[in-house]
């Protein structure tokens, strides 16, 4: 185990409250089977259900005093799909923020009593990573865990759709929402090169002003995943423009390595030309959608930057096959 | 200077591509009309206008070039001389910067919101404002007292700020943290779900028209100029801001007024904030639709576009071909001698096996009419026209067009036909009968059938295809011409340098940018039911081409009574027409049965390669509300059927015995 991994367990065993910068960080994941296996617990965790293995077999896997599950909007549960679930939180349709906050109420979170946290955010929609970062941050829990694990596949490879029909409107994630400036000439669109090409399309649309700097999860979660992203990606290749021709890559599973390639990538953006406002908009996995929340809270609030996402009604409840690997993001904020 | 001839030409396709510097260099303008496209936007009238259009019209292109950067480099990056020859000085403001939907994420809008809203937008009228009068004040050709404009803009607020400004930039820096302060606030309060909380530090309209009230007093020589929101992408404003931003336009005054720019329905509403009464058209603002006016004018557009690809040319290194006409560096079919040429595009005809046409005539012949074998052979044989397969077809197609009741009339008609056809390939007129009259009418139609007959693509090609296909959008053109280009060079051609560019590449390439505008440029709400809709006219247009016997030529259009449509078909209308997939005719179309004018829409020629319908407009069927509804909402879908079946009995197959009930659509 390396030194910085070491300061990372640190933490996860409550031992340290020292502020580490992102860099810092960048060898922190730590495989869930290790940290289990030192035999360290969680006072809370929290996980969003859905039909996926990779969800429901970590639950239960998870050491923890208390385990508590989401049912949250966008997968459309009935209660009949609950039969089997202890003391779901079942979440009514709103923002991101209320959706969070109301979850955060249903599972009892008491920052002071449950300061070992830890939230499954496989099932969990990117917005609600992104708000729930923040505001676990403005309430002043600086320190919790992340989990995420990796599917062994998506169910229809190349095809896969996450999102569920096509009435989209992009929005600025709630907590992410920056000081722009009416000056838009030298804009910049940073896109997190996932598989849902038509999100693509409709965030490139939305701000379609802008220069884009597409950031591609490479290595991706297996060796094929990054061949599917770029042949979804070439289904928008006409709304990209010539000038937006800027590629930069990073880790589809390590928001440490993210977060610190976004900032490269905005540092080399605006070395090629004049930036006014900035929008993010993470679009591949759900690691990467930390990366760029680490990477705003801990540097970009307050500034001509927001972080954009076009909002589905619907996902889909089973999108993977099989359960990869289980990582533990330890974030400092 | 000249680019590499490697680069394509029509790469960029969007005003946001170009500089400030570039939009002035790159603009065309139209030939003959005084002052050209300018004067569509008149930015000199004090009354406020509606500047609509679809997607890719040129609206953000024409705000841009009236913009005062863009006047600047008009004149020697003088802003100031820049506006005092113009008359005018555009403060050119893109709604998508304004990211709205923070003041408004769920509908309703709760009132203080709306507020929060209001105070924020005029700010950023007023800082973009203020930014463009600072660009002003350094002009040296200026008389400007700086520090009492600053003092009498100061003087507009209800509250003094702590620090009081004392120069432009002073004042520009304030605005900008009274800004911010409120982007902070808004952004905790999402956070915290919280009420935003801070004071509103003027009234309505006090910076968005006193401002420039001052600088005329301030700086005399601008006092015959008009400042000119620019206000582009209107369609981001929710209704309730549109509200907002309709009173400024009710209560504008002095020497600032509106333009507003935006897709064609992206006013949601034309009401007022507090009684709520629209504003009038006509004696408030004035509308105009970009790309309407350039359809209506296909000369001018025409020639437009002839210098608008000049210019692309000449920028990447083509300046041979950007001088001289576009149209031969586009092969065409050669329409001589009644397409005679047409065979080396088709498979080459084996000999004693029948053409494709005439085995399915021989097909229908037998089932239809109940024809033995040796009396369908010598039907065949006298419709036949030796190495003239266009006119054959013809022939076959007239034969349909009549079709005959029984043997007794099978074999004079196809004699009658067949004599015809022979004859025009002679170049014998007199003797072609009807036929000279029916290929006049359906000449693109009969083409169409005999590539279809052979499995092959039907053919777009020609630069005045191109212009046809573009629909009055220059983006359309730009974006056909880019994957055209790819396509003829992956091709191993050398477009624009040697040769041309095949028919193939080029129908490969509108193929391509049918594509782009189906698959990419999609409605962000409400796009499946509106692609459903389309696709059916689509294929209702692309089913009636290939029939039997087509009851249109050329046909693209459809009228509908709206009047007796569902609000949802009415909504899918508009929401296609929008999205440029239909384009809404002015003229309408009168109703066979009644007096009425129906609305008379054309399927957007862009998707006209997709569906392989005809791009020019001819024909024109009524749809009937029932068949409309089942189209248009998705209430009524379950009938669209039988219905569409309904339609097309007659046209699909011959009449004769054994109709079968649900005709095969194509």
């Amino acid at each position: 185990m390396s030194f910085l991994q070491a300061r990372a367990c640190q933490r996860i065993h409550g031992l340290s409250d020292v502020h580490y910068d992102i860099e810092a960080l960048l060898d922190a994941k730590i495989e869930l089977g290790k940290v289990a296996a030192r035999g360290h617990s969680w006072d809370l965790f929290i996980s969003a259900y859905n039909n996926s293995q990779r969800v429901q077999t970590v639950f239960s896997r998870v050491p923890a005093a208390r385990r508590s599950w989401w049912v949250i909007p966008e997968y459309g549960y009935g209660l009949t799909d609950l039969a089997l679930l202890e003391n779901p939180v079942v979440i009514a349709r709103g923002s991101e923020a209320q959706v969070v906050k109301a979850g955060l109420a249903g599972s009892r979170f008491d920052p002071t009593r449950d300061q070992r946290l830890c939230i499954d955010i496989t099932g969990l929609m990117r917005p609600h990573i992104l708000f729930l970062m923040a505001h676990l941050q403005d309430i002043g829990v600086t320190q919790f865990d992340l989990l995420y694990t990796e599917p062994a596949q998506y169910s229809r490879r190349v095809e896969t759709r996450f999102s569920i029909g096509e009435d989209v409107r992009v929005v600025s994630v709630e907590g992410f929402v920056g000081t722009h400036d009416p000056d838009t000439s030298g804009d910049l669109l940073v896109v997190g090169i996932g598989y849902d090409h038509h999100l693509i399309s409709h965030a490139i649309q939305a701000k379609e002003n802008a220069r884009v700097v597409e950031l591609h999860s490479f290595p991706s979660l297996s060796a094929d995943m990054y061949h599917e992203s770029i042949l979804r990606l070439d289904r928008v290749s006409s709304e990209r423009s010539r000038v937006s021709d800027e590629v930069e890559y990073s880790s589809a599973n390590d928001p440490f390595v993210v977060a610190a390639a976004l900032a490269s990538a905005l540092r080399v953006a605006a070395t090629r030309r004049r930036v006014t406002n900035i929008y993010l908009s993470p679009l591949a996995t759900k690691p990467q959608a930390v990366g760029f929340g680490l990477h705003y809270l801990r540097r970009m609030r307050g500034t001509a930057t927001s972080i954009i996402y076009p909002l589905h009604l619907s996902y889909d409840k089973e999108t993977s096959t099989g359960v990869g690997r289980s990582w533990i993001y330890p974030v400092y904020l | 200077m000249a680019r590499s001839s490697q680069e394509n030409p029509f790469d960029l396709n969007k005003a946001s591509d170009f500089t400030d510097q570039e939009i002035a260099e790159q603009w065309v303008d139209l030939a003959n009309a005084a002052g050209g496209l300018v004067e569509i936007l008149n930015p000199k009238s004090r009354m406020p206008m509606l500047l609509l259009g679809g997607k890719g019209s040129g609206k953000t292109h024409l705000m841009r070039y009236c913009s005062a950067p863009v006047q600047a480099a008009r004149h020697d990056g003088d802003v100031a001389q820049a506006a005092i020859r113009d008359g005018y000085l555009g403060i050119y403001i893109t709604l998508d910067a304004l990211n709205t939907d923070k003041f408004a994420r769920q509908e309703p809008v709760e009132d203080h919101w709306s507020l929060v809203f209001a105070h924020y937008f005029e700010l950023w009228l007023a800082t973009a404002n203020l930014a463009t009068i600072r660009d002003c004040a350094q002009s040296r050709s200026l008389t400007f007292n700086e520090s009492e404009f600053v003092a009498a803009v100061v003087e507009l607020f209800d509250r003094e700020p702590a620090v009081v400004p004392s120069n432009l930039s002073e004042l520009l820096d304030h605005f900008t943290r009274t800004r911010k302060n409120i982007d902070s606030i808004v952004n905790n309060s999402r956070l915290r779900g919280e009420r935003p909380l801070f004071d509103i530090t003027f009234s309505t309209g006090r910076l968005a028209f006193g401002i420039p009230e001052l600088v005329s007093r301030y700086a005399p020589a601008l006092r015959d100029v008009l400042f000119v929101y620019l206000i582009d992408e209107v369609e981001n404003l929710t209704e309730d801001q549109q509200r907002f931003l309709n009173s400024l336009i009710r209560y504008r005054r002095g020497c600032a007024t509106f333009r507003v720019g935006g897709r064609l329905y992206g006013m949601k509403t034309f009401e007022t904030t507090g009684s709520g009464e629209p504003i009038r058209r006509g004696a408030e603002y004035e509308r105009v639709v970009l790309d309407e006016i350039l359809r209506e004018q296909p000369e001018q557009y025409d020639e437009l576009v002839r210098r608008l690809v000049a210019k692309r040319l000449e920028r990447v290194g083509y300046a041979t071909a950007a001088q001289r006409p576009i149209d031969p560096y586009f092969e065409e079919l050669d329409a001589r001698e009644y397409w005679r040429s047409v065979d080396r595009h088709l498979p080459k005809s084996k000999e004693n096996q029948p053409t494709p046409y005439h085995r399915k005539l021989a097909v229908d012949l037998e089932s239809k009419l109940g024809l033995d074998v040796q009396s369908i052979a010598t039907i065949v044989e006298a419709l036949q026209v030796p190495n003239h397969r266009f006119l054959e077809k013809a022939a076959a197609f007239q034969f349909r067009k009549s079709w005959p009741a029984n043997l007794d009339d099978a074999l004079p008609l196809a004699v009658q036909c067949g004599d015809q056809a022979r004859a025009l390939a002679q170049g014998d007129r007199d003797a072609s009968g009807g036929l000279v009259s029916l290929i006049s009418h359906f000449s693109t139609d009969i083409l169409a059938q005999l590539f279809h007959d052979y499995a092959r693509r039907v053919p777009y090609a020609g630069f005045k295809t191109m212009v046809e296909l573009s629909q009055g959008i220059t983006r359309n053109l730009l974006m056909n011409l880019k994957h055209i280009f790819r396509r003829s060079r992956f091709a191993g051609e050398e477009p624009f340098t040697s040769g041309v560019i095949s028919i193939k590449s080029q129908a490969d390439g509108v193929r391509d940018g049918a594509s782009w505008f189906w698959e990419d440029a999609q409605p962000p709400s409400g796009g499946l039911q509106v692609r459903d809709a389309v696709e059916s006219i689509a294929v209702l247009f692309r089913t009636i081409r290939f029939s039997h016997s087509p009851s249109e030529c050329a046909l693209c259009a459809f009228s509908v009574p709206l009047e007796l449509l569902s609000d949802d078909s009415r909504r899918t209308l508009n929401v296609a027409e929008n999205w440029s997939y239909l384009v809404k005719l002015q003229e309408g179309r009168r109703n066979k049965n009644n007096k009425r004018i129906d609305a008379l829409y054309q399927l957007g020629p862009m998707l006209a390669p997709r569906w392989e319908i005809s791009e020019h407009r001819r024909g024109t069927i009524e749809l009937q509300h029932e068949l409309a509804n089942a189209i248009l909402d998705p209430a009524h879908r379950a009938e669209l059927p039988y219905l569409m079946k309904k339609r097309l009995a007659r046209l699909v197959v011959p009449p004769g015995t054994g109709v079968p009930a649900d005709p095969r659509l194509i």
